[in-house]
């Protein structure tokens, strides 16, 4: 055996070092690191929500309606004189609890589509074309569609949000695969002897995981704004549940004379989707290999 | 026409050791026994035949060398072995392919599971592609021995690390949780190879396996395979249009041409004595170590579109001899002297 000669590679600690260098890109980009503590705070304020405010969300003071921001309601009370403070915390923990929801739903069934049509060819044209008359319907229609047949309420706003969300997930997630299924450690796998699962799974599917999970995150922001139109048309949660969608509608016949009452959920959305906005931006060029400094 | 006989392989045998041919001992049943295979793969334009009526053998412990230009169907015949054609171009639309006495073209696709990386395992070109880049070395080695052995996570990684240590990768126990991306092409393609060796396959197949390396890694490489191919007593079926490794590696030597054989033999006796003006013209193009040379010759033209062959022999356009019965009538593998082989209008040529 000659291989004594052979010229050692230099060892590097590759995966300590990938992870470091994610962790020092995000560093770098000071805007994304300061909406990710932003977002940590609104998520923590979110789950810890019962803990943070004295006031329940849902009960109704006759005598306190429409005030403004005071030292006893920092954000002021609604026109039934609930405490807005809580309403918000309340209404961030319903949106960013349903919006991840159907995001999940709807991220993974949309990969596991858009894989399969990548993988399977011959699956290809049917389970797209599919995704295409999804694709077809607007979000707000699919949520009237669902309101219609089990009547508002979150869980049909989280499937409308799904649906809608399936048919971009395929199409990326099928791009991504397509690109990974012609590269030849497809076929050594099969040569090797493996099933369509084995490779489905630990080949095409972590291959294409970093951009499925980019454009799931470059989507959470769309996806909140969507449901928030929803529930705004009434197709949420039904009025005294503390949506943030709901309260805009409702506060807007107050606009004039109390508008704090429309404007406080409005801010509320409007920082969740600018966060998730500029972290989904930050994390495409994190992960995108090509932008290497 | 007749390849499926076992003699003329036992004969190559006896004729390497200057016994007689009739005095061979009986003849072992080859590893893999490819008879009148036809492959053919759909283009736009049609379907088009890329492997026409190709016959061989390859027995434990020795190496078929197969040889031509590019395009002329090497790559297509091992994929067919594997029954990896690109799918769902490609098809296999007659011949049989017998390994260890199953006919492969028979086994459905989940029966080729168990076959592929089993019994039969290739080697490609490009070892900078051929594995998954996320994950560790050792982990795809496990997957692909576990994919045929059940064993525990202990006795795999312990298989996996002498694996690694047989293909000669130093400190393999530091080597098995590496990424693909930080070992060199000869490195990697060593991987590879301890991959494809891991459930110790009877047959290897290698498509060209050290084109994409460098010339003393492709040395240590082709080392390598001797070295496996004996301690395991292998059948090595290796593609290559690199007549330096035939004459390194091969016992017996197939020639193709546009998915034809145009001749077959020991190795020695194709390269002392071709018999096909396609063999003589690669042969030519070669330089050597022992004369001075002028230009080298080159073989005029290109390789055929195999959607319009030529009529006759497929090389009479590019045929210096070419005579008009060959325009005409394509001709057959004739024996020319013992197990050599030739399809030639003209063999024997002096």
């Amino acid at each position: 055996m000659t291989d004594q000669n052979v010229a050692l590679p230099a060892l590097v600690p590759a995966d300590a070092s990938r992870g470091r260098q994610l962790l020092r890109r995000l560093l770098r980009d000071k805007i994304a690191l300061f909406m990710l503590v932003l977002l940590v705070v609104i998520v923590l304020a979110a789950v810890f929500a019962p803990f943070l405010t004295p006031f329940d969300p849902y009960r109704t003071s006759l005598r306190s309606r429409n005030m403004p921001p005071d030292l006893v309601h920092w954000l002021g009370t609604d026109e039934q004189g609930r405490d807005l403070v809580a309403r918000v915390l309340f209404g961030i923990r319903l949106t960013l609890a349903s919006g991840f929801t159907s995001l999940f739903l709807g991220g993974f069934t949309g990969t596991i589509i858009g894989v399969t049509a990548a993988y399977y060819k011959r699956a290809d044209n049917l389970l797209m074309r599919a995704m295409d008359v999804l694709l077809s319907f607007p979000a707000i229609l699919l949520g009237l569609a669902i309101a219609g047949i089990w009547g508002p309420g979150t869980w049909g706003i989280i499937f409308a949000l799904a649906i809608s969300t399936i048919p971009p997930v395929a199409r990326v997630a099928r791009a991504a695969a397509l690109g990974v299924v012609n590269q030849d450690y497809l076929v050594a796998a099969r040569a090797l002897g493996l099933g369509d699962f084995a490779i489905l799974h630990r080949y095409v599917l972590r291959n294409c995981a970093t951009s499925v999970l980019v454009y799931v995150t470059l989507r959470f922001g769309q996806v909140i704004l969507l449901g928030a139109s929803l529930s705004f048309l009434g197709l949420g949660a039904p009025p005294p549940s503390a949506e943030l969608g709901t309260m805009v509608s409702q506060g807007r016949s107050l606009l004039f004379t109390a508008p704090h009452v429309a404007l406080v959920p409005c801010f509320a959305l409007f920082l969740i989707v600018l966060v998730l906005n500029v972290l989904g931006d930050a994390a495409r060029d994190i992960f995108d290999p090509k932008v290497q400094q | 026409m007749n390849m499926v006989d076992p003699k003329p392989t036992a004969a190559i045998m006896a004729a390497e050791s200057a016994a007689m041919a009739s005095e061979a001992a009986p003849a072992e049943e080859p590893l893999l026994r490819v008879n009148r295979l036809r492959t053919s793969i759909a283009t736009e334009r049609g379907r088009m035949t890329v492997v026409n009526d190709v016959s061989f053998e390859v027995r434990a412990g020795r190496t078929l060398c197969i040889v031509g230009e590019s395009g002329c169907g090497k790559s297509i015949t091992s994929l067919s072995v594997m029954r990896l054609l690109p799918k769902p171009q490609g098809r296999i639309d007659a011949g049989n392919i017998t390994l260890l006495g199953r006919d492969l073209t028979t086994l459905t696709e989940h029966q080729m599971h168990a076959v592929r990386g089993h019994e039969v395992s290739i080697v490609f070109q490009e070892p900078m592609t051929a594995l998954n880049p996320v994950y560790t070395i050792g982990d795809q080695i496990t997957e692909a021995l576990l994919a045929h052995e059940r064993c525990g996570r202990h006795e795999a990684r312990s298989r996996v690390i002498a694996a690694l240590r047989e293909v000669g990768i130093p400190d393999p126990e530091r080597r098995i949780d590496t990424f693909p991306h930080e070992l060199s092409g000869g490195m990697r393609q060593r991987v590879v190879i301890a991959m494809a060796l891991i459930c110790r396959p009877k047959l290897l197949i290698a498509d060209e396996p050290t084109t994409a390396l460098d010339v003393t890694v492709q040395a240590q490489i082709l080392e390598l395979f001797r070295q496996l191919r004996d301690s395991h007593r292998m059948g090595l079926m290796l593609i290559t249009h690199d007549l330096g490794v035939v004459a390194e590696m091969a016992d017996d030597v197939m020639v193709m041409y546009a998915g034809r054989v145009v001749e077959s033999g020991p190795v020695a006796s194709i390269f002392n004595n071709p018999q096909h003006p396609y063999t003589i013209g690669l042969l030519g193009s070669l330089p050597k170590i022992t004369e001075r040379q002028g230009r080298l010759s080159i073989i005029p033209g290109t390789v055929p579109n195999l959607m319009a062959p030529p009529s006759g022999c497929c090389f009479h356009p590019r045929c210096p001899l070419s005579t008009e019965r060959c325009v005409a009538d394509a001709p057959p593998l004739a024996v020319v002297r013992g197990p050599h082989r030739s399809a030639c209008w003209l063999a024997p040529l002096d």
